[in-house]
């Protein structure tokens, strides 16, 4: 039997032990009314066939390689050095547990405290916990931290935050006793302050932002951080981290809780899962976190050791007053991007961020010159923006032919916004990649 | 080996250049985007791929891991990750698609998705599932949320969620999260949910029961479907904490104990490996009248094409964005196929006979916390070693240098000094009996040289750490100055 190692013989010696002649009499003592097992499913399979039905499932997939992509909205196409999965796919960060033990599990440790050094670094916060499960359920962790750090009740968050995001946000809040306010966006695309200044109060937890938003345009962060600190609410940022290599550190805008999704820091596209979320807060607000945190201590000898800490927050010994429930989250990717951050260095993060940025404007600048197509909102943006061509539905299904997807039509998550393309670049686009884009959009 | 922080390790001048060359400078971002959004400073480390792969390759040989060492810690099912599954999901069709693609493209995924979910309901007798989850508590949110949605829709809110005081930490934090009070009912002597005490506390007003089975003493629930007539005569739930599903697998499955909802850590039963924390797979699975409350999207099969089903009548919402961990299931699915009906059903039985052999070999040393017979783990109390000065702890610590992972200690939180021993199907007679000589050579050390543990483990990088004061001055990140 495949993974099992007891022989047939040992098997029948360690029942012997146990006074038992069969594997059946090990649930002896069960009722028989649950004993239901037998389930229809099929015979294993060799490892080879295993292998060959999973290769067939795979190939009826297209990967994204395939094509001259331009999708983003959350997940991006960055390039992930080689290094970074030789290191990652090592078993002994593959195969362990949570770090519970720390004098066997100093290297993993380390990873995380360089990690959560890492995140404090690129957002300018004073602490980070060692990751969450994606940035839909860190940004909802970082509004549950705010409603505990104010004990308001009135959530604020930008139209233009993540459409799932958001839904993820109004689910982990749906069991508790708060309102949501969404605040919509100017005609350019940016968070509307008269209608920001109308719905902020003194019952206000928190104002939830993300930046670059979803339609890629950078906010005044500074701005609405003055609005949250007149009245006193938790000003929430949820960023593409990738963004923050070259923009302002977000303690410096008046930002409480950064949170996002770190998968533009070394994970693959993967479907969209796994990936990491991170969030990083002020020195203040260090018992609000959820999640594990590793810290630095000394040994018994006086060396440094690390540990994680501060678990008293946590739901193994808090229970129901815990911070959060989270237990698991996705340690080997936030290690994953402690690698990916080293390996690149400052220069090399920046020159990606640049160089995504200058490949979305290059591509904004192709498109407004065939003057068939609407750019609506403004220029300030990252990575990516929004477009406007009718019919876009159309257009889309003659790109893809062409083995082109221009990018995510909007209309799903936005009614309003029909014929809106989302087009996203990262630094593997090059400039001929762009060109044949729209070469083919002008003459399709 | 120099185990120095990354940031004490940068060169200036030093890189790995990826990109040779960028062309871009941040003055030729400036026309798009404003100075004052720029940043001015980073301070990432500069260094070369060879000093990035020389200081990760050392520090991942500091670790313990379920390759190399016995690594029996209860509750969390450390089992062998076949390598089988790792291939799989490494191939480029699974992990370079873009949760965005048209459906079209990525009919391979959404099959495997789709078929997953139809022998996790073969297993388990549920009628749908859900792979959104990325952990088993997540999981717990998105199922009490459901419990909760029901019973709103049918103009029934309750108040109360019941949780025996066995119960993982997960359940108490997630009823909180969902806006529920905690109601915890004791165990009996032997065990087991107090039946009696539990028909009392569940009233109209009681929404769920949230129950491990297997629970955490490794004890099967025998009076389950008395607990589930209790709870279903009240219209209240029965929500299965699925972390102990390993040694029930293909024997009994929790439709027929009386489940309602319930949820699986394919990272534990179903061999996906544990990545120091995660990422992992909370499968939650649903009873039919419950189906249209499960987190959206869903996958469906219309005429032999998969697609995304967004249109659940009274969907709770969303826990993540996208669709899950997609590539973890690759991995689960990879298992459940290689095994099949009577592997799961090996994996199960094996699992109990191992843990059932453990207790056997050490119940004359160390004190089972219960005569039952245990399932999958084994739960001492080292009381006795206690009184005679070694703590649990210190117990733990010194089986490091025997080269084993301790087990769970401290938890249950209703044993006193709990060793909490799961040893997995897939450990060999050899590695059981050298942990059994291990615990045994432990106990005599603990009669004539007790002072000893004071100091253990020895063969470590590093010697006992202060964890006491890593809390009470935290060090959570490095900083230039001091490092």
């Amino acid at each position: 039997m495949p993974y099992i190692l007891n022989t047939s013989a040992q098997i029948k010696e360690m029942l012997n032990e146990l006074g038992l002649s069969s594997l059946d009499e090990l649930y002896g003592h069960l009722p028989q009314e649950v004993r239901t097992g037998n389930p229809d499913i099929a015979s294993g399979l060799s490892e080879a066939e295993v292998k060959s039905y999973i290769e067939s499932l795979a190939k009826q997939n297209s990967s994204i390689e395939n094509f001259n992509s331009f999708l983003g909205a959350g997940i991006y196409d960055h390039y992930i050095p080689s290094a970074l999965n030789h290191i990652l796919y090592r078993t002994e960060f593959y195969t362990p547990y949570t770090p519970y033990q720390p004098e066997c599990s100093q290297g993993v440790l380390q990873a995380i405290y360089e990690y959560q050094t890492f995140i404090c670094l690129l957002t300018g916060m004073d602490v980070s916990n060692a990751s969450l499960y994606d940035g839909a359920s860190s940004l909802s962790e970082a509004v549950l931290m705010a409603l505990r750090i104010t004990k308001r009740n009135k959530v604020i968050v930008s139209e233009t935050t993540h459409p799932e995001y958001r839904k993820t946000v109004r689910t982990y809040l749906s069991g508790v006793d708060c309102s949501i306010n969404e605040v919509g966006f100017c005609p350019d695309g940016l968070i509307d302050f008269d209608f920001l200044k109308k719905e902020i109060d003194e019952d206000t937890a928190c104002i939830v932002v993300q930046s670059p938003n979803f339609f890629g345009l950078i906010e005044d962060l500074e701005e609405i951080g003055r609005f949250a600190k007149a009245k006193g609410a938790v000003f929430v940022l949820t960023a593409n981290p990738m963004s923050l290599s070259i923009l302002k550190q977000p303690a410096d805008l008046g930002v409480d809780i950064v949170c996002g999704d770190g998968q533009p820091f070394g994970g693959g596209m993967n479907f969209g899962g796994p990936t990491f979320g991170f969030l990083a807060t002020k020195e203040k607000y260090t018992r609000q976190i959820p999640g594990r945190i590793a810290g630095k201590t000394k040994d018994a000898d006086g060396a440094f050791a690390f540990c994680l800490t501060l678990q008293t927050r946590e739901q193994h010994i808090r229970r129901q007053r815990a911070t959060s429930n989270i237990c698991s989250n996705q340690s080997l990717n936030a290690v994953g991007a402690a690698i990916y951050l080293s390996l690149m260095g400052k220069d090399g993060l920046q020159n990606v961020a640049l160089r995504s940025t200058a490949m979305a404007h290059y591509l904004y600048s192709k498109l407004k010159q065939t003057h068939k197509v609407k750019l609506p909102f403004g220029e300030r943006f990252f990575n990516e923006f929004v477009w406007q061509i009718e019919p876009s539905a159309g257009i889309l299904a003659k790109l893809k032919q062409n083995k082109i997807i221009a990018g995510l039509a909007l209309d799903n998550f936005y009614p309003n916004l029909k014929n809106h393309i989302l087009s996203a670049c990262t630094e593997k686009k090059s400039k001929d990649d762009i060109d044949k884009f729209v070469e083919n959009l002008i003459n399709p | 080996m120099n185990r120095e922080i990354i940031f004490n390790k940068s060169v200036p001048g030093r890189k790995s250049s990826f990109l040779n060359e960028c062309g871009v400078s941040f003055e030729d971002i400036k026309q798009f985007i404003p100075a004052r959004f720029l940043r001015e400073r980073l301070e990432f480390p500069s260094l070369g791929e060879l000093d990035v792969v020389r200081h990760y390759i050392n520090l991942s040989k500091l670790n313990f891991s379920v390759d190399a060492n016995f690594y029996p810690l209860g509750s969390c099912t450390m089992k062998y990750n076949p390598k089988l599954n790792e291939d799989l999901a490494g191939i480029k069709e699974f992990g370079s698609i873009h949760p965005y693609q048209d459906q079209d493209l990525v009919q391979g995924a959404l099959k495997l998705v789709y078929d997953l979910g139809k022998v996790l309901c073969a297993v388990t007798g549920m009628s749908r599932f859900s792979f959104q989850a990325a952990a088993g508590a997540q999981a717990e949110l998105a199922g009490l949320l459901i419990i909760r949605a029901y019973h709103n829709l049918n103009k029934n809110s309750r108040s109360k969620v019941i949780i025996p005081d066995s119960a993982h930490g997960t359940n108490p934090a997630t009823a909180s999260m969902c806006g529920y009070d905690v109601v915890v009912v004791k165990s009996t002597p032997e065990g087991l949910v107090d039946v009696d005490e539990l028909s009392k506390v569940v009233d109209d007003d009681t929404a769920a029961i949230m129950l491990t089975n297997p629970n955490t003493l490794g004890l099967f629930e025998e009076r389950i479907l008395d607990i589930s007539d209790i709870l279903h005569k009240k219209k209240a739930f029965l929500y299965y904490d699925g972390a102990n599903f390993n040694p029930l697998m293909g024997v009994v499955d929790p439709f027929s104990m009386g489940f309602d909802v319930i949820h699986l850590n394919l990272h534990k039963t179903f061999s996906t490996p544990h990545g120091s924390g995660g990422p992992g797979v909370g499968a939650l699975g649903v009873i039919d009248k419950l189906k249209e409350f499960l987190p959206v999207p869903v996958v469906d099969k219309k005429n032999d094409v998969y697609f995304f089903n967004y249109e659940l009548r009274n969907t709770i919402g969303r826990v993540k964005a996208f669709y899950g961990n997609f590539l973890v299931l690759v991995k689960a699915y990879a298992y459940i196929l290689r095994l099949g009906r009577q592997g799961l059903k090996r994996v199960a039985e094996n699992s109990v006979l191992n843990a059932r052999y453990i207790k056997e070999k050490l119940k004359n040393h160390y004190k089972a916390v219960s005569l039952k017979a245990c399932m999958h783990e084994v739960v001492f109390s080292c009381e006795h070693q206690r009184d005679n000065g070694v703590s649990v702890l210190e117990i733990a610590k010194r089986l490091i240098d025997f080269g084993i992972h301790p087990p769970t200690i401290y938890f249950p939180l209703i044993v006193k000094e709990a060793l909490m021993v799961e040893p997995t199907e897939t450990e060999s007679k050899e590695t059981l009996d050298h942990f059994i000589s291990a615990m045994k050579e432990i106990n005599s050390e603990i009669q004539f040289s007790p002072q000893k543990f004071k100091y253990a483990p020895f063969t470590t990088p590093v010697r006992r750490v202060d964890e006491t004061a890593a809390a009470r001055s935290p060090d959570l990140r490095w900083k230039k100055t001091g490092g």
